[in-house]
C-alpha cells in the first residue's frame, strides 16, 4: 500500500504526462472504492452522512478521471484522444457513468440509485485496470478518423445511460414489490453462469478435485491458427489458482439451496422468504466473499495468473458478489430498502428519461460508425457481428419507446424491456469482442 | 391507438397498421440479428473453404437451407424487412389521416362537459368584469400561441394552440427509416464492390467484383506514386497514400492523393485505399492500333490494355537457366491469343497487338477497394432527417389551452401529451393574473 501510494505521489509530481495519467487513474480508483463502500453503507443504514460521502467521493473521482484522461491525451502527444482501445474505452465508460450519475443525482435526487450505479462504475474501473494492454498505442491508419473518436465517445456515454436505466428498472422491481425470490433466482442463475465461465466448467466436472479456478487469456490471434467453423480459435492458456475452486463450489451449493427454496416458494405461493432461504443467502454471501478474498490473495502471489487472467470472468465474479450482497441487504432489510426508494412512478419516469438520453446517443453510435465504415472500408454496413449486435440493441430500445409512446406501456412490462436492452448492451460492448471475431476485434486491446 | 370513432379502413389494413405487427416484426428482426451474430455467416465470419467443410454435415446443411448461414440475404429476412416497411407505411398513413382530420376540425369552442373532460382544468370565481378578465387571458393566450376568440351567448371562448406541426415529426422519423431501407435496397440491387491492385505507373480499368466478375470502368486509373510511412518502431504503418490519376480516352481528367479514410470519387465509383503489398511485376510494352504504352502489370490478374477494350493476363512464369519467360493471354472480344514471351526478347503478335516483355521490377503495389453505391446518399439523408425528426418531437410539445369567461366565473383548461407539469403551472399563473386583475 505504501509503495502504491508512493507511486501515485511520484506519478502526480513527475511532471510527465503518462505517469501522471496512471497516478490519477489509480487515485480515482481508490476514491471510487470509497464511494462504493459509502453507498453500500448508506443502502444498509440510510444515514445521510454516508450518502454525502458517496456523492462527494464520486464527484472527486469524476474530476480525477477527467485529469487521467486529459493527461493520457497529452501523453499521446495530442495525436489522438484516449478513446482507441478497450482499456481507454472502459475508462471513458466509467467516466460517463459517474458524470451521468452525478447529473441525475443533481437533477432528480434518487439517493439509493447510487448504491447500484456507482459499484457498477467501480467494476468498470477495475475491469479497465485489469486490462492486459494499457499502453498508449500508435494507431493504424484505419483508426485515424474523427468519426471513430466520436463513435467511441458517444458509445461510452450512451451505454452509461442504458446502465442507469437498467439500475432504475431493477429498483422499480424492488419498489413494486416483485417477490424477492425472483431476485434470488436471477442472481443464482447468474452465479452458475459466472462460475461456469470463470472455471471453464472444471468446478462442475470436478476436474481438478474442485480446487481449480482457471483463467485464460482472452487474446485472439486472428488467422494465425487454423480457422474453424467459428473463426480463429483463441490461444487458451490455463492456470490453476489453488484453493478457490472448492470455496466457489461450496458457495454454489448454498446458492442453489437458496434458489431451490425460492422456486419452492414461488410454486407454493408462500408469503415470505423462509428462514432457510435467508440463511442460505447469508451463507452464500459469506462463502463467496471468502472465495473472492482467497482469489485476490492467490492472485497477489501468482503474477503469471494475474497476467493471464481474463478480466471479464473476474468482473463477472465481482458482479455475482454484488448480486449476493444485494440479495442479503434485500432479505435482511427489505422494508427499509423499499421505503428508501422513491415512488414507482418516479423510478419508471427515471428509466424512461435515461433511455431517452441513451437512445439518440445509440443512434449516433450507429451513424458515426456507419460514416467511419464507409470511409475506411467503402461500405456503411456489413452485418459485422458488432454492427448487428448494436442494431439489435437499438431495436430493443426502439421497442421500449414505441410500446410506451403509442400504447402507454409503463411499469413492469416496460422495465423488463429495459433490462433485456441492457443485457444486449453488455453483449454488444463486451460479448462480441470477446466471443466473436470481426472487424472490431482490435478493440480487445 | 385504435380508435373506433371513424372506422373506414378494412380489417386487413388495421392489422397491417397495428402495433402488434410492429412489435412482433421488431422481435423477429432482433432474433434474426442474434442468429446472424452467433452463427457464422457466409462472407463475414465463414470462409468459402470452411463453408465447404461444414456442408459435409447434415446439421449445417439444414441451417444453410434455412438461410441461417446468410441470414441478412435470406428470403425470410427480406420478407421481414418488407413487412416492417409495409407496417411503417400503413401506420404512418393512418396517423397522417387522423392528424389531418384533427387539424381541419379544431374545437375552438368547448361546451362545459367537454372542457371538464380535459386533462388539466381550473375553475375560479372572479370578482372583476368578464371583459377585463377576457382581455387579460387573451393577452396570455396570444403569447402562448395562435389564439381564436369566439363569443356565444355572452360567454367568451378562447382557444390557443402551440407546436401543432410538431405532430408531423413522427411522420418524418418514419419516412427516414423508409429512406434508409430504400437506400439499402438500391445498394443490394445495383451496388458494386470490388478490388484492384496497382503498382506504381500501373494503369487499369478492369477490376474483379465480389462475385468474381470482371467489371469495366468507363475510365482508366493510374497510380503515379505509392508512399508508405511507418511508425518509429518500424512495425506498424502510420500512413499510406496513393497518387491516383483518372484518365478518360487517355487524357488526364482528375488527380487525387488518397489515403485510408480519404477516398477518391469519380462518377458513382469510389476508390478506397485498402491495403498494400510487395510483388514482382512484369513490365510490358504494348503496341496497338491506338499507339504504344509501357507499363507494369500484376501477375495473374486481368489487366486492361490502355486505349482498347481488350484485356490481358500474365498467368504463369518460368525461369529456365536464368532466362525469364512469361505466359500471356490476350482476350479481345471473342478472340483469345496466347503465347510465351522472353525477358528483353522480341515483341510478339497477339492479334492486333505487338507485345514485348521489357523487364520486371520488385516494388510496392497499392490495394484499392472500389465501390459503387447508388443508395448511399439516400441512407445519409434518412439518417439526417431521423435526427431532425427525433429532436423536433423531443423538444417541441404540442399543447392546447381553452378558456371560458362568463359573469363571475372563469374556466381554463389545457391538454398536452408532453410537459404537462409546465402547462399546469401556466394555467395556475393565468388564474392568478385574472384574480389579481
Amino acid at each position: 500500500m505504501k509503495v502504491f501510494l508512493g507511486e501515485i505521489i511520484s506519478g502526480v509530481f513527475s511532471g510527465r504526462a503518462y505517469p501522471a495519467s496512471s497516478a490519477f487513474f489509480d487515485l480515482a480508483f481508490l476514491v471510487f472504492l470509497l464511494a462504493t463502500v459509502a453507498y453500500l453503507v448508506y443502502l444498509a443504514g440510510r444515514k445521510d452522512l454516508w450518502w454525502k460521502i458517496g456523492v462527494g467521493a464520486s464527484a472527486v473521482a469524476a474530476v480525477l478521471m477527467t485529469l487521467a484522461l486529459a493527461f493520457r491525451w497529452v501523453a499521446a502527444g495530442w495525436d489522438h484522444p484516449p478513446f482507441t482501445n478497450l482499456y481507454e474505452s472502459l475508462v471513458f465508460f466509467a467516466w460517463g457513468i459517474v458524470v451521468l450519475y452525478l447529473f441525475l443525482e443533481w437533477r432528480y435526487q434518487v439517493k439509493v440509485a447510487g448504491a447500484f450505479i456507482i459499484p457498477l462504475a467501480c467494476i468498470t474501473m477495475g475491469l479497465a485496470s485489469l486490462s492486459p494492454n494499457k499502453a498508449i498505442e500508435p494507431l493504424v491508419p484505419a483508426l485515424q478518423s474523427i468519426w471513430l473518436h466520436l463513435h467511441v465517445m458517444v458509445a461510452s456515454i450512451g451505454y452509461a445511460a442504458f446502465l442507469a436505466a437498467f439500475a432504475f428498472a431493477v429498483l422499480y422491481f424492488v419498489k413494486d414489490k416483485v417477490r424477492l425470490e425472483w431476485f434470488v433466482l436471477t442472481v443464482g442463475a447468474f452465479t452458475v453462469l459466472a462460475i461456469l465461465a470463470a472455471t471453464k466448467g472444471s468446478v462442475f466436472t470436478l476436474q481438478y478435485l474442485t480446487d481449480a479456478f482457471t483463467m485464460k487469456n482472452g487474446v485472439w490471434i486472428k488467422k494465425a491458427l487454423p480457422a474453424t467453423a467459428h473463426g480463429a480459435q483463441p490461444i487458451i492458456q490455463q492456470i490453476v489458482v489453488p484453493g478457490v475452486g472448492s470455496l466457489l463450489l461450496l458457495s454454489l451449493i448454498t446458492g442453489l439451496v437458496a434458489v431451490g427454496n425460492a422456486i419452492f416458494n414461488i410454486v407454493k405461493t408462500e408469503e415470505s422468504l423462509s428462514t432457510i432461504s435467508q440463511y442460505a443467502v447469508m451463507l452464500t454471501f459469506a462463502l463467496f466473499t471468502l472465495s473472492m478474498i482467497v482469489l485476490l490473495v492467490q492472485l497477489g502471489r501468482m503474477p503469471a495468473a494475474r497476467l493471464a487472467g481474463n478480466p471479464y470472468s473476474f468482473a463477472m465474479l465481482v458482479l455475482v458478489w454484488l448480486g449476493w450482497l444485494f440479495a442479503l441487504i434485500a432479505t435482511q432489510r427489505y422494508d427499509s430498502l423499499v421505503e428508501a426508494l422513491p415512488p414507482v412512478k418516479t423510478l419508471d419516469r427515471m428509466t424512461y428519461n435515461t433511455v431517452m438520453i441513451g437512445f439518440p446517443l445509440m443512434t449516433l453510435v450507429i451513424i458515426t460508425g456507419a460514416i467511419w465504415a464507409n470511409q475506411a472500408w467503402g461500405r456503411y454496413w456489413g452485418w459485422d457481428p458488432k454492427e448487428t449486435a448494436s442494431l439489435v440493441t437499438w431495436l430493443i430500445y426502439l421497442l421500449f419507446l414505441h410500446t410506451r409512446l403509442t400504447q402507454g406501456w409503463t411499469g413492469r412490462r416496460s422495465m423488463i424491456i429495459a433490462v433485456i436492452g441492457f443485457a444486449s448492451v453488455v453483449f454488444t460492448y463486451l460479448g462480441v469482442n470477446l466471443l466473436l471475431s470481426g472487424l472490431h476485434a482490435y478493440a480487445t486491446g | 391507438m385504435a380508435r373506433s370513432d371513424q372506422k373506414t379502413q378494412s380489417g386487413w389494413f388495421d392489422f397491417l397498421a397495428s402495433l402488434k405487427v410492429t412489435v412482433y416484426t421488431l422481435i423477429l428482426l432482433g432474433l434474426a440479428g442474434l442468429a446472424g451474430t452467433l452463427i457464422p455467416q457466409k462472407g463475414i465470419s465463414l470462409t468459402a473453404k470452411n463453408y465447404a467443410d461444414l456442408m459435409e454435415s447434415t446439421f449445417w446443411r439444414v441451417l444453410d437451407k434455412l438461410g441461417l448461414l446468410d441470414v441478412f440475404h435470406s428470403f425470410w429476412f427480406l420478407l421481414l424487412v418488407a413487412l416492417l416497411v409495409v407496417n411503417l407505411i400503413a401506420c404512418t398513413w393512418r396517423y397522417v389521416q387522423r392528424l389531418e382530420r384533427r387539424m381541419k376540425k379544431v374545437d375552438a369552442v368547448l361546451d362545459e362537459q367537454a372542457i371538464a373532460r380535459q386533462t388539466l382544468v381550473e375553475k375560479r370565481a372572479i370578482k372583476i368584469d368578464p371583459p377585463r378578465a377576457a382581455e387579460i387571458l387573451n393577452e396570455r393566450f396570444t403569447k402562448f400561441g395562435k389564439t381564436q376568440r369566439t363569443e356565444e351567448d355572452g360567454v367568451v371562448h378562447l382557444f390557443a394552440e402551440k407546436q401543432g406541426l410538431s405532430r408531423y415529426a413522427v411522420v418524418i422519423i418514419h419516412l427516414s427509416i423508409l429512406f434508409i431501407v430504400v437506400g439499402a435496397m438500391l445498394r443490394l440491387l445495383f451496388g458494386l464492390e470490388g478490388e484492384m491492385q496497382l503498382p506504381e505507373d500501373g494503369r487499369q480499368n478492369l477490376f474483379l467484383t465480389q462475385n468474381e466478375e470482371v467489371y469495366r470502368l468507363p475510365f482508366e486509373i493510374r497510380c503515379d506514386k505509392f508512399e508508405l510511412e511507418m511508425y518509429e518502431d518500424g512495425r506498424m504503418p502510420k500512413d499510406y497514400r496513393s497518387h491516383l490519376v483518372v484518365l478518360r480516352d487517355g487524357k488526364e481528367v482528375l488527380r487525387k492523393v488518397i489515403e485510408v479514410n480519404d477516398p477518391l470519387t469519380v462518377d458513382n465509383f469510389r476508390f478506397f485505399q485498402s491495403n498494400y503489398g510487395r510483388r514482382s511485376f512484369p513490365i510490358l510494352r504494348v503496341t496497338g492500333p491506338s499507339g504504344e504504352v509501357t507499363y507494369p502489370v500484376m501477375f495473374d490478374r486481368i489487366q486492361s490494355i490502355p486505349g482498347s477494350s481488350a484485356g490481358l493476363r500474365v498467368d504463369s512464369a518460368s525461369d529456365q537457366g536464368g532466362i525469364l519467360r512469361i505466359h500471356l493471354k490476350v482476350i479481345d472480344g471473342e478472340s483469345l491469343y496466347e503465347g510465351w514471351l522472353i525477358e528483353k526478347g522480341e515483341a510478339a503478335g497477339f492479334g492486333p497487338y505487338q507485345i514485348a516483355f521489357t523487364g520486371y521490377k520488385n516494388d510496392y503495389f497499392t490495394g484499392l477497394m472500389i465501390t459503387a453505391d447508388p443508395g448511399v446518399n439516400l441512407v445519409w439523408f434518412g439518417m439526417a432527417i431521423f435526427f431532425f425528426g427525433f429532436f423536433w418531437s423531443m423538444f417541441a410539445a404540442h399543447q392546447r389551452v381553452w378558456a371560458q369567461i362568463k359573469e363571475g366565473e372563469v374556466v381554463v383548461a389545457g391538454s398536452a401529451r408532453k410537459r404537462r407539469d409546465q402547462l399546469a403551472e401556466w394555467i395556475k399563473q393565468s388564474m392568478t393574473s385574472v384574480e389579481n386583475g
